[in-house]
Order: structure tokens, then sequence, then C-alpha cells
């Protein structure tokens, strides 16, 4: 139960929302699939509700020059079934994963971002294609990397007073293939234990981004530098896993996998991943 | 801080005066009256809550009754129409789809929204439309039997 009533404002223009923004402890409503829930907790107490999903300019799925805009309203199921981002094949997947339709349809991308979850199951797809971030405030627009913009678990980069217009996707290489494991409980709705995209171009330019095994969603920079300088082999596949577990020390109080599975998943995603993606084992 | 909203449910519309403590589905049940609409788990998880907003099925203990101002709910008391049961409320019993009846509604409406989508859903797309709705009484099978049973 809501225990606590707070203003409610739900503008229809950025200029409006920006203004709105200002004020001291507002909130930010999206789909509310993610704050309602902190809300009945009693746990976000705002000193006022800005309910976004009015907003003209963070809405819409379209192409730009060298790629495509998804607005940060758009709700996830929207972004599971455009035309425009079928070629983001761990995008799809991953987002495709989140909840179930009914919450499909009501949670956006934007908040799956902005609320900073580790595990947030559209993330590792954006990284894959080195997403960038549109971000508007009082004094103009900025665009940054999705990777700066990710700062811990529930912190992303937002000053007073921003709000993420939406991201910005690169046109994929052609040979561009990836994709999108997550490992849960159950078949069904679950939230991630550990997930991983994985991402090539033929047999090379391969990326590795992590859900859940660091505390944001992030690529796997060092195994990609081991897989990218040179061609596959078992031995370059087993110096890449060493090389990323050195990095993965996940926390016992980890409500979903313990830290031994974490562990032991993350080779395994890996090799599978680039096996599935490039028809055959290694070598092969 | 309250609000005038007006939310059509089963085409009436209903107005009230809200805050931000008040859920959709606090509004459906203790507002318009309409009790076919379940609290179940009340953090979007089960699936007894939903109802269709505009026509999509939503679950209504997430959402804030200011959010759905001026929006289209259709509840399950809303899917018979002239005291005629809808089709696959029929479907449902003829085909013993329903044990305690706790999940019923919320499976009735996202059914619903099913066939809208899918005149003619295939097993894999009906178990993924109720695939967020808990039954515990276990019976899927059943309800998608009766779900098909009204393919064209
Ligand atoms: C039953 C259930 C199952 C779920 N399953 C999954 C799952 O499998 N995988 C997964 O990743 N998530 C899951 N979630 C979490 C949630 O649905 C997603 O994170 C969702 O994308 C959040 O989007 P929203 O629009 O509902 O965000 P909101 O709840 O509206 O907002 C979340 C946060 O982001 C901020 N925010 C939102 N939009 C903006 C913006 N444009 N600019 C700045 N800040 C903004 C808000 O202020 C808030 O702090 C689940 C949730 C539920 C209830």
């Amino acid at each position: 139960m809501i225990l606590n009533a707070c203003p409610y404002e739900k503008p229809t223009t950025l200029q409006r929302l920006l203004e709105l923004n200002q004020t001291p402890g507002a909130k930010l409503l999206a789909g509310g699939t993610d704050l309602v829930l902190v809300m009945k907790e009693n746990k976000a107490e705002p000193a006022l509700l800005i309910d976004i999903k009015n907003v003209p300019e963070l809405h819409g799925i379209y192409a730009i020059p060298g790629g495509i805009f998804i607005g940060a309203a758009e709700p996830i199921q929207e972004v599971v079934e455009h035309p425009l981002t079928q070629v983001y094949h761990a995008l799809v997947e991953g987002a495709g994963r989140i909840g179930c339709y009914e919450i499909r349809l009501r949670a956006t991308i934007g908040g799956n971002i902005c609320n900073g979850s580790p595990s947030a199951d559209s993330v590792p797809g954006l990284l894959l294609y080195d997403a960038d971030v549109v971000v508007a405030g009082r004094s103009g627009t900025r665009v940054s990397t999705l990777e700066s913009f990710l700062l811990g678990p529930g912190r992303v980069d937002l000053q007073e007073g921003e709000v993420l217009l939406g991201v910005n996707l690169k046109t994929p290489n052609p040979n561009a293939k990836s994709k999108y494991y997550r490992c849960s409980r159950v078949k069904g709705m679950d939230l991630s234990g550990i997930s991983a995209g994985i991402y090539c171009e033929g047999k090379s330019n391969f990326r590795i981004a992590f859900g859940a095994a660091w505390p944001t969603v992030a690529r796997a920079k060092a195994a990609e530098e081991i897989l990218n300088a040179g061609p596959y082999t078992p031995e370059r596949l087993q110096q890449a896993i060493a090389a990323t577990l050195e990095t993965v020390h996940p926390r016992r109080s980890s409500m979903r996998a313990s830290p031994e599975y974490k562990r032991a998943m993350v080779g395994e995603l890996i090799q599978m991943g680039i096996e599935e993606l490039t028809g055959g084992a290694c070598n092969g | 801080m309250d609000k005038q909203v007006t939310i059509t449910i089963n085409g009436l519309a209903y107005q009230a005066t809200v805050d931000t403590t008040m859920t959709l589905l606090q509004f459906i049940r203790d507002e318009a009256g309409l009790t076919g609409t379940k609290s179940g788990c009340e953090n979007g998880e089960c699936g007894a809550c939903t109802v269709l907003l505009n026509g999509k099925p939503v679950r209504s203990c997430i959402i804030l009754a200011l959010e759905a101002d001026g929006a289209e709910i259709l509840t399950v008391e809303g899917i018979a129409t002239d005291g005629a049961l809808h089709p696959l409320q029929q479907a449902f019993i003829d085909h013993s789809a329903v044990q305690c009846g706790f999940c019923i509604p919320g499976m009735l409406v996202a059914s619903k929204a099913l066939l809208g989508r899918y005149p003619n859903p295939s097993e894999t797309q009906v178990m993924e439309a109720l695939g967020g709705h808990l039954c515990r009484c276990g019976g899927y099978k059943a309800m998608s039997e009766a779900i098909q049973s009204l393919k064209q």
C-alpha cells in the first residue's frame, strides 16, 4: 500500500517536463513497473511524480542518419516487435525475456536502462551495438555512450533535472549476428541469475556483454581483446574466459544466483555463444 | 494533491477524486465496485489483477489510477454481453478449465486480448499469453484447450 500521496503531473511537452523536473525530490514515472513497486514498499516517496508517457520527444522508433533512435518511453514490447530493431538480435531477444507480455506492454526501454539494474535484460544487447544515450536537461541535449551512463547498481549518469530521451543505435555491419542467453531458475517469468550477449561479424570482431556479473551490465573487454587478437582457438577461448573470471567477483548477497554458479556460467556462456554464432566448435 | 479522474470501465464512465496512493486496481474494486478483478501478489507478478487498458492487457495493481485518467478499461464483468456468456467463458466451463477460479478473471481478459491478436493461436502463443498468469490449481492445459476450441 502506498502511504503518502504526492503531487502528480503529466506534461505534454518536453519543455514543461524539464521545468517540472527542477523540483527537488521529483521522480519520473514511465511504465512504473519498477517505480510503483518501490512506492508500494514506501521506499520511494517522491516530492512530485512526473508521468513522462505523454511527451512526444520520448516516443518513436525511427531511422536517423547512420542508424536508429528508440524513444525512452517506448514500451519494451514495441522494441521487440518493431521492424527497425530486428537486426539487433540480442536486443530483441533480451527485451523479449523481460517479465511477461503484460509487463512488456507497460515497461519502457528508458525505465529498464535508468533503473540501473545489473541484470536489466535489454541492456546487454544495447551495449553490444555500442548504443549511445540521448539526455535532455535545462541547458540542452547531450549524447554520451551507454557504457559511460551506467554507474552502478541503481545509479546512472543523470544530473539533477535531466531526462533520458532515448538511445541511438548504429546500423550494424551486414555480417553482424548476436544472441542473448539468460540463466534463470524457472523457464517463464523470473529475473536473470546471469546473462550474456554475444556478438560477432562472421568469425571475427567478437563482442561480449554480461548481465548480473558485475555491478552494472558491462562488456567483457579483456575477453574481447584476447579473442579478437587472432583466430579462434581453444587456447584463446580459455585465455579469454580466464581473463574475464579475474574480474568477476559476485557478492554472496545476490538474490538470484550464487557466486559459484555465476562464475561457472561465465565460461559456458562465452563458449556456447561463440560456437552457436560461428556455427562450430574451436578450429572449426 | 487530489485530482478528479474519469475512467471508463466496461463502457461506463466513473468519476472520482484520487491521489497517488490509489492503484487502478483499487479504483476498479473500491470506487467502481467491480470486484471480479482480483488482488493477488500486488507486485505485478501473478496476473490476477489483469485488465485491458485501451484494449491491451496490463497489471492494474502496479498502475496508478491517475495514469488511467481518460482510459477505457475492460474487466471480466464486461466481457459478457446482454447477459450471455462470452464464448471464452463458455469454453472455459465446457473444458472444466476453472477450479478455484481466482486467476480466471485475469486469464479471461488476457485470452480475449490474445484472440484479438491471433484469431488462431498456436499452443506456444497461448502459453506465452498465459505464462505471466499464475494458476496454482494447475489448469493451464484445460485453459489452453478451451481457448484453442475457439479457433476459426
Ligand atoms: C513482474 C515483473 C517482472 C519483471 N521482469 C523483468 C525482467 O525479466 N527483466 C528486466 O530487466 N526487468 C524486469 N522487470 C523490471 C521492469 O519491468 C523493467 O526494468 C522495466 O523496463 C522498467 O521500465 P518502466 O518504464 O516500468 O520504469 P519505471 O518504473 O517507470 O521507472 C524506473 C526508473 O527509471 C526512471 N526513469 C524511467 N524513465 C526515465 C527516463 N526517460 N529518463 C530518466 N529516468 C527515467 C524512473 O524515475 C525510475 O527511477 C520486471 C518487473 C515486474 C513488475
